[in-house]
């Protein structure tokens, strides 16, 4: 667990492809992740 | 979120979706026209990194989360295929470029977001002070 003001460790996703990417690919700004459940 | 995201790009941030479902629907999602990246955590490991948690099959009997369906089906939600872990939560975090966790909302059950104007200012402040 992170708590607000530390960092995060690191954190792999997928793509839709299915290829590997880190969390940080997406941190070259201040970033919004939305944690969703997907339907449909 | 989707209709929030041009005033996101303007605070000069940027958005990504993620979820336990499966890599089509996040594939659909774009190709329907959301405008920012779906990804695929299979392995809930962005969720474990927020202790964004789980609910308990008890949780299914509150009233909040059948208001919350109520309400996603007036706004035109309709329940399709779940898939990955249907009994994970969801959240937003606020996440700046040295990885530190600036803000986070964990919910407290399905379709517990928060509203987007209070987050656009929390964005704004954060995005400020860094």
């Amino acid at each position: 667990m992170t708590a607000v003001g530390e960092r995060l460790p690191s954190v792999e996703l997928r793509t839709a492809s299915g290829e590997r990417v880190e969390l940080g690919a997406f941190l070259d700004r201040m970033l919004l992740a939305v944690a969703v459940r997907y339907y449909g | 979120m989707r209709e929030a995201h041009a005033e996101i790009e303007k605070l000069g941030a940027r958005v990504i979706a993620v979820g336990t479902g499966a890599d089509w629907q996040a594939q659909r999602l774009m190709d329907e026209g959301m405008p920012f990246p779906c990804l695929v955590d299979p392995e809930a490991n962005l969720y474990r990194a927020l202790d964004i948690g789980r609910m308990g099959w008890a949780d299914l009997l509150r009233p909040q989360l059948w208001r919350n369906y109520v309400d996603a089906f007036r706004r035109g939600g309709r329940q399709g295929r779940l898939t990955g872990d249907v009994r994970r939560l969801s959240g937003l975090a606020i996440i700046d470029p040295q990885r530190t966790l600036r803000w986070v909302h964990r919910s407290d059950t399905v379709g517990d977001y928060p509203p987007i104007a209070p987050v656009l200012t929390t964005l704004a402040d954060v995005t400020r002070s860094s």
